[in-house]
């Protein structure tokens, strides 16, 4: 005798239940949208921005460890440090980071600014310089 | 015949217990795959050997946090050991120059004479005990274009040839010559971690110190890692190397320099002439692939960088196929030249 599980009326149910899982396994695996801006102070985060929502250059002033400042400017199309009282400007000369993983680093000022991007997809896992 | 669809099924009851151990099943797969079964990923970042040092560990909690932490507690006690700046047993050496040897650790003993087969195999263009030429033009602090009388002063107590090392024990020819690691200290961190990360029980990691990179392990997720190297030009990444694992430093006269009488004067000095190297290049990136036999691969790379960079292009590829490395020439000019190693496996300008 053929018996079945089921009445066909149940399987929207069922339908429910596998799409639920199925769409929070997509979300549980993909980070946020975009690439995020961070910038470190000794260690700890200061500042965090996405990148993807911002209309226009944005300007922040960054006040580091030995009397050391900067100006760091954020767009859509990256981060860069564009002015520092710092007198080897290594951060300022690294130019404009765009792919998440780069940084711009200030060792006398102990600040970095490094780009952070979505878990999936093509980021950069280290940089040599 | 029983073709009343109503007849075929089961008792109501036991359809709700099935649906619901479905229900039930699915979700508590889900909790276990995304909870339990799955790596972690940590991140941390610190100042070490007078670098930016940035870990990224995967593995089960709560493995990765640790061996992290462990990494750079490694790299502050080699920095200890290794930094003429500090009080272990280089600044030792440095402080006995010219005097009775100084007993080092066995692992700082290895490295040594490592570096000191490079500096040997590389014609003197990597020299370990370039410190009293080094502090002269002091690019740390305040730099400046020294005098021709005092740096010849100086050149005289420059001299790889001069240092005398049994087993661990190690000493300098004569009163004020150095030692100065500065351009191996950034790579053997990066060995320092993949120790550690070796000893714990983490699936994979990537650490760069400044901009020397160590890869351990399968690249979470799959595939090779990816090492953007940086552009001379300052913008950002000029490419990318994919690669499955090893050691990778760059050495760059962009990285550090300053103007004096409108001439540039970068910081990698050239141990034969006590001035900048003019080899033609502007960068210089080392591979130091998985497998090589020596003990301490990213302190190779990172002496290799810099040894090839004073080498200039032609002796730089023969110094690196000797050993087996890989590695990547930028010239003045905007010339890049790769080994055949690393054919297929750097992509310029790839991503942004």
């Amino acid at each position: 005798m053929e018996r079945r599980l089921f009445n066909p009326r149940e399987w929207p149910v069922l339908l429910v239940v596998a799409l639920a899982a199925v769409i929070w396994l997509a979300l549980s695996r993909s980070g946020p949208g975009g690439t995020r801006a961070i910038v470190e102070r000794g260690g700890e985060i200061v500042l965090s921005r996405e990148l993807g929502g911002l209309k226009a250059t944005e300007t922040v002033e960054i006040e580091g460890e030995n009397g050391v400042s900067l100006r760091v400017e954020l767009s859509e199309a990256g981060a860069r440090v564009s002015e520092t009282n710092c007198p080897d400007r290594t951060c300022q000369r690294t130019g404009l980071i765009a792919r998440a993983g780069e940084s711009a680093v200030c060792l006398p000022g102990r600040i970095v600014l490094r780009l952070e991007g979505p878990k999936t997809g093509r980021k950069l896992d280290a940089e040599t310089y | 015949m029983m073709t009343d669809e109503r007849k075929a099924r089961l008792p109501l009851g036991k359809r709700a217990i099935l649906l619901g151990l479905v229900f039930a099943m699915v979700l508590a797969g889900l909790i276990i795959w995304q909870f339990l079964g799955r790596e972690r990923e940590y991140e941390l970042t610190a100042f070490a050997m007078g670098s930016y040092v940035q870990q990224t560990v995967w593995g089960r909690e709560p493995e990765p946090e640790a061996a992290a932490a462990e990494a750079v507690q490694g790299i502050e006690e080699l920095e200890r050991e290794i930094s003429w700046r500090r009080d272990g047993g280089v600044a030792h050496v440095n402080s006995q120059a010219g005097g009775e040897p100084v007993a080092l650790s066995d692992s700082v003993g290895e490295l040594l004479a490592e570096m000191m087969e490079l500096c040997e195999r590389s014609s003197g263009a990597l020299d370990i005990t370039l410190g009293p030429v080094m502090g002269l033009w002091d690019f740390a602090n305040e730099p400046r274009l020294p005098e021709a009388g005092e740096l010849a002063e100086r050149m005289a107590l420059v001299g790889w040839q001069e240092v005398e090392l049994t087993g661990d024990s190690l000493s300098l020819g004569r009163e004020g010559m150095s030692l100065d690691l500065g351009a191996i200290g950034k790579g053997a961190a990066c060995d320092m971690a993949l120790g550690e990360y070796s000893r714990s029980q983490v699936q994979a990691a990537v650490i760069a110190v400044g901009g020397s990179v160590g890869l351990y392990g399968h690249k979470h997720g799959g595939g090779d890692w990816q090492v953007g190297v940086r552009d001379p030009e300052g913008s950002g990444s000029l490419g990318v190397l994919s690669l499955p694992g090893g050691f990778v430093s760059t050495s760059g006269s962009y990285e550090k320099y300053f103007e004096q009488d409108g001439k540039k004067y970068h910081h990698i000095l050239d141990p034969r002439t006590g001035y900048p190297a003019e080899s033609g290049l502007v960068s210089v990136t080392v591979w130091c692939p998985p497998g090589m036999d020596v003990k301490y691969p990213g302190a190779l790379s990172d002496g290799l960088a810099t040894a090839c960079f004073v080498l200039g292009l032609e002796d730089g590829m023969e110094l690196l196929e000797s050993y087996g490395a890989e590695g990547i020439f930028i010239t003045e000019g905007g010339d890049i030249t790769i080994t055949e190693g690393l054919e297929g496996r750097f992509t310029l300008g790839e991503g942004g």
